[in-house]
C-alpha cells in the first residue's frame, strides 16, 4: 500500500470537526471489549458521538497478531467521517516531517538523553585478569607453583642441616599433601618455637628503639635513622614490606638463603592464618578494600597529588584485589585464588620501570581531560548567551521594519529604521556565525577527550573509580555537547516591499 | 527499508505505541480523537528508510505529542548516541592522522543550519 493511500484511509474527521474535548460516549451501555484485558473505556454521559467508537479490542488483537501499523490504521481510521480535510491533514502532517534546513540533531532541551553511567564499572582489565586466574587452575598449574619449589627447597635444607651445625632442630614438614596441592598450612611451614620468643622479640625492638629515640637526632648515622623508622612501623606494615622484599628476590630467583626461605614461608602461612575462609566474608572484605582504594585514586588524582609510582601502585593492588575477588567469585577457595593472584604478581613484577614510565603519561593525560571538562562545562553557558543575542538582534530588527513601514519611503525617518534594521541583520549574522563556531569547538573538544580516554583506557586497564571518572567525563561532556547541538541559526527572511 | 533491524525498531515503536494510546484511552488521559491524531500523524511518518530519518523524524513528532516522548527516549536516544560514538570516531582518526581540517568538515557536517524563521 502506497503512502498515498495510506494517508487516504488513515485520515478520519479533523480536531475541529471531531468529538469535542471531554470522552466521546454513546447512550448505549455497550463497552469495547479489551480481549481479556479486565478494563474497559469509562462512558462519560452528556457527550456526543460524531461516529463509531474505536474498536480497541480489536486494535489489541491485530497488534498482537503481529499487524501493528493495521491496528494503528484502525485506530487511526474513521469510517463515517470521510476523508474531510484529506489534502488540509496531509499537509499538516508533511509541515512536520523535517526541512531541509533543520538541525541534523534533534533533541528536547528538558529531556536530556544522555546521562552519565554509574562509577564502579569494572574495566576490560577485569575479564583478562578473570580469565587468567581461570588459566590458573589446572592441576599442572597448581603442581608447578614455584612457591611449592621454594618450599621443596627450604624443607630439603633444613633436613639436611638439621643437628649437624649446632642450629635449632626443626621439625621436617610433611610431604606435600595432594589436598593442598602443596600450598603450605600454617603448621607445616611455622617452625616449633615458644610463645616466648616472638614476645622477647617485640621487646628487644621496643628497647632499641626507645634507645634511639633518647639520643639526639643528629647524632645518628643514617642507618640508625633508617632503622629508627623501622621500628616505629607497625608491625602489619613491617610484615608486608619484608614479604615484599623476599618475594621481590623470589621472583628473580636469588632467594637462596635458607633462613629467608622459611621466613618467605611463615610470612605466607601467617598470611594464610590472616585470609578469611568464608568466601563471601573474604569477597565483601576485597570489595570493600577496592572501593577505598578507588576513593584514594580518585581523590589523590583530583588533588593533583599523585605521583606515576603511586599511580601504578594503587591499580596493581586495584587489579589483584579484583583478581582474588573473581577468582572466590568463579568458585576457587578464598587461599587458592590469594595464592593464584600470588603467581601473577610475580610475573608482573619485572615490568614495573614501564608501567611507571606510562603511568607519568597517564597522569598527564588525565590531567588534560580534567581541563578538557571543564572546557566543554562552560559552552552551554556560552550557547545559552548566543541565544538570548539571537532574540535580542531578531526583535530589533523586526521592531525596525515595522517602524519603516510607518513612515513615507524617503524620508529621514524612513531611512533611519531601515539603517537600524539592516544594523540589526547584521548583528545577527554574525552570532549566527559564532553558534557555527561554538558547535565545532564543541564537537573537536570532545573528540579530543575521547581520544584521550582512549588512550588512558588502553594503558591502564582502568577498573572501578577511573572508569568512573572517564565515564562520568564523557558523560557530562556528551550532554553539553547535546545542550550545543539544540542551537540554531536564526535567520530572518529580508522583506524589501518597505523600502 | 531494507536493514531487518531498523524494521524491527520501528515494529516495536509501534507496539509501544499502541500500548500508550491504549492506556491513555483507558485512563481518560486522551480522547479518541486525539487517538485517532495521534495514530494518523505517525503513520504519516512511515515509511522509514534508515535510522537517521527515523532519529529526525520520531524526534518532531516526540515534539508534537507528548505521549511520544517516552519513545523518542526509549528509542532515539542509542541511535544518537551510536550516531555521535560514530562521528567521535571519525574526528578521532582524523586528528590522530594530523588531519585537523577533515576533523573540522566531520565537525561541520554535524552542526548543519538551523530552520529559517519568518
Amino acid at each position: 500500500m502506497s503512502r498515498k493511500e495510506v494517508h487516504q484511509m488513515a485520515v478520519g474527521t479533523t480536531e475541529s470537526g471531531g468529538p469535542g474535548p471531554g470522552v466521546a460516549t454513546t447512550e448505549s451501555s455497550v463497552k469495547p471489549d479489551f480481549g481479556g484485558a479486565g478494563s474497559a473505556l469509562k462512558i462519560d454521559a452528556g457527550a456526543t458521538l460524531s461516529g463509531p467508537r474505536i474498536d480497541f479490542g480489536a486494535v489489541k488483537a491485530t497488534a498482537e497478531a503481529g499487524n501493528r501499523v493495521d491496528a494503528l490504521k484502525l485506530i487511526a481510521s474513521n469510517p463515517t467521517g470521510g476523508l474531510e480535510n484529506n489534502q488540509q491533514g496531509a499537509a499538516d502532517t508533511s509541515s512536520t516531517v523535517s526541512s531541509p534546513e533543520e538541525p541534523t540533531v534533534v533533541q528536547q532541551a528538558d529531556a536530556p538523553l544522555v546521562e552519565a553511567t554509574e562509577p564502579g564499572v569494572v574495566g576490560e582489565a577485569t575479564q583478562a585478569t578473570k580469565d587468567a586466574v581461570a588459566a590458573q587452575t589446572s592441576q599442572e598449574n597448581l603442581k608447578d607453583n614455584p612457591f611449592v619449589a621454594a618450599q621443596d627447597r627450604a624443607d630439603a635444607t633444613l633436613a639436611n642441616a638439621h643437628g649437624t651445625d649446632g642450629t635449632q632442630k626443626v621439625e621436617v614438614p610433611a610431604p606435600r599433601d595432594p589436598a593442598t596441592d602443596g600450598r603450605p598450612t600454617a603448621e607445616q611451614v611455622v617452625p616449633t618455637q615458644d610463645a616466648g620468643g616472638d614476645i622477647a622479640e617485640q621487646d628487644a625492638r621496643n628497647a632499641r628503639k626507645r634507645d634511639l629515640e633518647a639520643r639526639n637526632p643528629r647524632d645518628l648515622s643514617v642507618d640508625e635513622i633508617r632503622e629508627l623508622n623501622t621500628l616505629r612501623q607497625d608491625p602489619e606494615t613491617r610484615r608486608n614490606e619484608r614479604l615484599a622484599e623476599l618475594e621481590s628476590k623470589w621472583a628473580k630467583g636469588e632467594l637462596t638463603d635458607p633462613k629467608e626461605q622459611t621466613e618467605l614461608a611463615q610470612l605466607y602461612g601467617n598470611e594464610a592464618e590472616n585470609i578469611q575462609s568464608n568466601p563471601e566474608d573474604r569477597m565483601d572484605t576485597l570489595q570493600r578494600r577496592v572501593n577505598e582504594l578507588d576513593n584514594d585514586l580518585m581523590q589523590k588524582l583530583a588533588e593533583g597529588n599523585m605521583s606515576p609510582e603511586d599511580i601504578v601502585k594503587l591499580t596493581d593492588e586495584m587489579q589483584q584485589l579484583q583478581a582474588e575477588f573473581d577468582g572466590i567469585k568463579n568458585g576457587f577457595s578464598p587461599e587458592d585464588a590469594r595464592s593464584m593472584v600470588q603467581e601473577i604478581i610475580s610475573k608482573q613484577s619485572k615490568g614495573r620501570e614501564r608501567k611507571i614510565a606510562a603511568a607519568e603519561k597517564v597522569q598527564a593525560d588525565i590531567q588534560k581531560l580534567m581541563q578538557l571538562e571543564l572546557e566543554m562545562l562552560k559552552l552551554p553557558k556560552r550557547g545559552d548567551q548566543l541565544k538570548e543575542e539571537q532574540a535580542k538582534a531578531k526583535k530589533d530588527a523586526a521592531a525596525a521594519h515595522a517602524e519603516s513601514k510607518r513612515h513615507k519611503r524617503g524620508t529621514q525617518e524612513h531611512m533611519q529604521a531601515y539603517q537600524e534594521e539592516l544594523n540589526a541583520l547584521s548583528r545577527l549574522n554574525n552570532i549566527n556565525v559564532q553558534v557555527v563556531q561554538l558547535k565545532t569547538d564543541a564537537w573537536m573538544l570532545r573528540a579530543e577527550q575521547h581520544n584521550i580516554e582512549s588512550r588512558v583506557r588502553l594503558k591502564t586497564g582502568v577498573t572501578g573509580g577511573l572508569s568512573g571518572f572517564l565515564e562520568r567525563a564523557g558523560g557530562m561532556a556528551d550532554l553539553a555537547l547535546t545542550t550545543i547541538g539544540s542551537l540554531t541559526v536564526d535567520t530572518v527572511k529580508y522583506d524589501f516591499s518597505a523600502y | 527499508m531494507a536493514d531487518p533491524a531498523l524494521q524491527q525498531i520501528v515494529e516495536n515503536i509501534e507496539g509501544d505505541l499502541i500500548d500508550a494510546i491504549v492506556k491513555n484511552v483507558d485512563a481518560q488521559r486522551m480522547n479518541e480523537a486525539q487517538a485517532r491524531t495521534l495514530a494518523r500523524e505517525f503513520l504519516a511518518l512511515l515509511p522509514i528508510e534508515d535510522k537517521h530519518q527515523l532519529l529526525e523524524k520520531l524526534g518532531k513528532f516526540s515534539k508534537l505529542h507528548v505521549e511520544a516522548k517516552s519513545l523518542f527516549l526509549k528509542y532515539g536516544a542509542p541511535i544518537e548516541d551510536e550516531e555521535r560514538k560514530q562521528k567521535l570516531d571519525l574526528m578521532s582518526q582524523h586528528i590522530q592522522n594530523g588531519q585537523i581540517e577533515h576533523a573540522l568538515n566531520v565537525a561541520k557536517g554535524g552542526t548543519s543550519n538551523g530552520s529559517g524563521n519568518n
